[in-house]
């Protein structure tokens, strides 16, 4: 009967789903889980968004406005192209065909003949690279001296601004995750304190058969683990719930404009680990506070 | 086995309750305490228990000083201590057979191994019929014989029962006492605090007295009823 003690899985010595603070343990963990995810989903999802944002920004289109003939056109658009290609930060400049231009006009305009009735304006996709990024004002002014009224799209204005609330969304959203999940942490701590003077009696009935400190702290440490994984699935089943009916909302009122918010696989992937880790951590916090308690009871 | 030597106790910062204390037991002795309520039995068998510590003094349990015992030393000292507690102490959230098991397990055995002595055990008591029932649905009586028979299930070197009796008929009483008696004959130390009378005549064991915090005795039987009248 020597040896390390034994723990049934299933049952606790001490009753600690018993006493009040006991009882609320996992819906505090699932509460604190479900809002450490929601907002943890927030950054994720303004994160995707920056870097749509940045991959957008690399792409701008160039407006040369319609030309009197054909060959003064083309002559433009050579023009235009060859000093493009010849800026530092340009890494492709490519003419639109008419067919296509004509394409994306259809739904505006219906059929156009061909392109003969209207002038229609040309237009070059050009990709920047975003570590050198060209100087956008510049370039502009030199397309001018090429095609007079040539103008770059660059919708800066309204960019510069989503992009500033999704660095604010991301770094706000993370901070908060991580802030709520410390707070579970002390509040995990601050329950198997108070748990621990509530059960004073049961506590030295076990000590007075050998119990161990360690015996003892494996209890408030199982108790935990369990609380710590049916709260942290709980929560984060309503969280995935929420992020999925508020991702569906945003998409349906275009809140982000042409960028589509959403959650990729591994940000997914990586809020699902939120309740492992909340579990992991409180039943490490459990036990480290009640070997604490027990190491100061005489 | 047990040696009390100008011993005193107090809980926390208060006055001492048991003072000058002094008593030495040897391996299977039996005795009984007695002394009238507030007397500070239930004091001296947490003292013994090792759930106290003594004041001064110098309390030697099992050829070892108590004082200079560490955490795990009085932790293994205490596996080797039953303790019967005037109000039971059962779990009331396990089920009899697990409130007997429970120093079996903490003493780290398997489930497997222990299963049939503590059914053993409860059977012996009379208690069948009772294993799955947690101890709010038994009687007092029922309770008291299950916190007997955790004490001794790991068959103690010292057994400490605080009014073990107290809430049985007579016949169950007697049965508890020939189990009492058996441990002593195995080389269990006994100390068995009591009110009654009738058992001390009974069993004629000797009798410690304890009185305002004081211990006298061991007493002879006899003695010890003659000087309470």
């Amino acid at each position: 009967m020597t040896g390390s003690p034994a723990l049934n899985l299933d049952r606790l010595d001490l009753p600690l789903d018993q006493i009040a603070v006991g009882r609320f343990l996992p819906w505090i963990i699932a509460a604190l889980v479900y809002v450490a995810v929601l907002a943890l989903a927030v950054a994720a999802v303004a994160d995707h968004a920056l870097r749509l944002y940045h991959l957008r920004a690399q792409l701008v289109t160039v407006t040369l406005p319609p030309a009197e003939d054909a060959a003064q056109s083309s002559r433009e658009i050579a023009a235009a192209l060859e000093m493009l290609q010849q800026t530092r930060g340009v890494t492709s400049a490519q003419s639109v065909p008419p067919e296509e231009l004509e394409e994306l006009l259809k739904p505006f305009l219906g059929e156009v003949g061909n392109g003969q009735e209207l002038p229609m304006p040309q237009l070059i996709d050009v990709t920047l690279d975003p570590l050198v990024p060209p100087d956008l004002a510049a370039l502009e002014g030199r397309l001018q001296q090429i095609a007079a009224g040539a103008t770059i799209g660059a919708e800066a204005l309204s960019r510069n601004r989503a992009e500033r609330m999704a660095t604010f969304f991301r770094a706000w959203g993370g901070g908060a995750g991580v802030a709520i999940l410390i707070g579970a942490l002390l509040a995990v701590g601050l329950i198997t304190k108070v748990s621990l003077q509530a059960q004073l009696q049961v506590i030295e009935l076990l000590r007075s058969m050998g119990a161990p400190d360690a015996y003892l702290a494996r209890q408030f440490e199982r108790y935990a683990l369990s609380c710590g994984l049916r709260g942290g699935l709980l929560g984060f089943a309503l969280a995935a719930l929420t992020i999925v009916g508020l991702l569906y909302s945003s998409r349906r009122m275009e809140l982000a404009g042409p960028i589509h918010l959403d959650l990729a696989l591994l940000d997914w992937g990586l809020l699902a680990c939120v309740p492992a880790v909340c579990a992991l951590l409180v039943t490490a916090i459990a036990r480290m506070t009640a070997m604490r308690g027990l190491a100061q009871l005489p | 086995m047990l040696r009390l030597d100008n011993v005193a106790m107090r809980y926390g910062g208060g006055p001492e309750v048991l003072h000058d204390l002094n008593l030495t037991l040897e391996r299977g002795e039996f005795v009984f305490l007695m002394g009238p309520t507030g007397a500070g039995k239930s004091s001296l068998l947490r003292l013994l228990g090792l759930l106290h510590m003594p004041a001064r003094g110098e309390y030697t349990l099992f050829e070892r000083n108590v004082a200079s015992l560490g955490r795990d030393e009085l932790t293994a000292a205490r596996r080797r201590i039953g303790i019967v507690f005037q109000d039971a102490r059962l779990l009331d959230h396990l089920s009899a057979y697990d409130n007997v098991a429970l120093p079996l397990r903490i003493n780290g055995a398997e489930d497997g191994q222990i299963g049939g002595f503590v059914m053993e055990m409860l059977a012996w008591l009379g208690l069948s019929a009772a294993v799955e029932v947690k101890p709010p649905n038994l009687s007092m009586g029922q309770r008291q014989l299950i916190a007997v028979a955790r004490a001794v299930i790991i068959r103690p070197n010292l057994l400490l029962c605080d009014e073990p009796t107290s809430n049985l008929d007579s016949k169950l009483a007697r049965r508890l006492m020939h189990l009492f008696t058996q441990l002593r004959k195995l080389g269990t130390t006994v100390v068995l605090a009591t009110h009654s009378d009738d058992l001390v005549d009974r069993y004629r064991h000797p009798v410690l007295r304890i009185a305002d915090g004081q211990l006298r005795g061991p007493l002879p039987a006899p003695a010890a009823l003659a000087a309470a009248e």
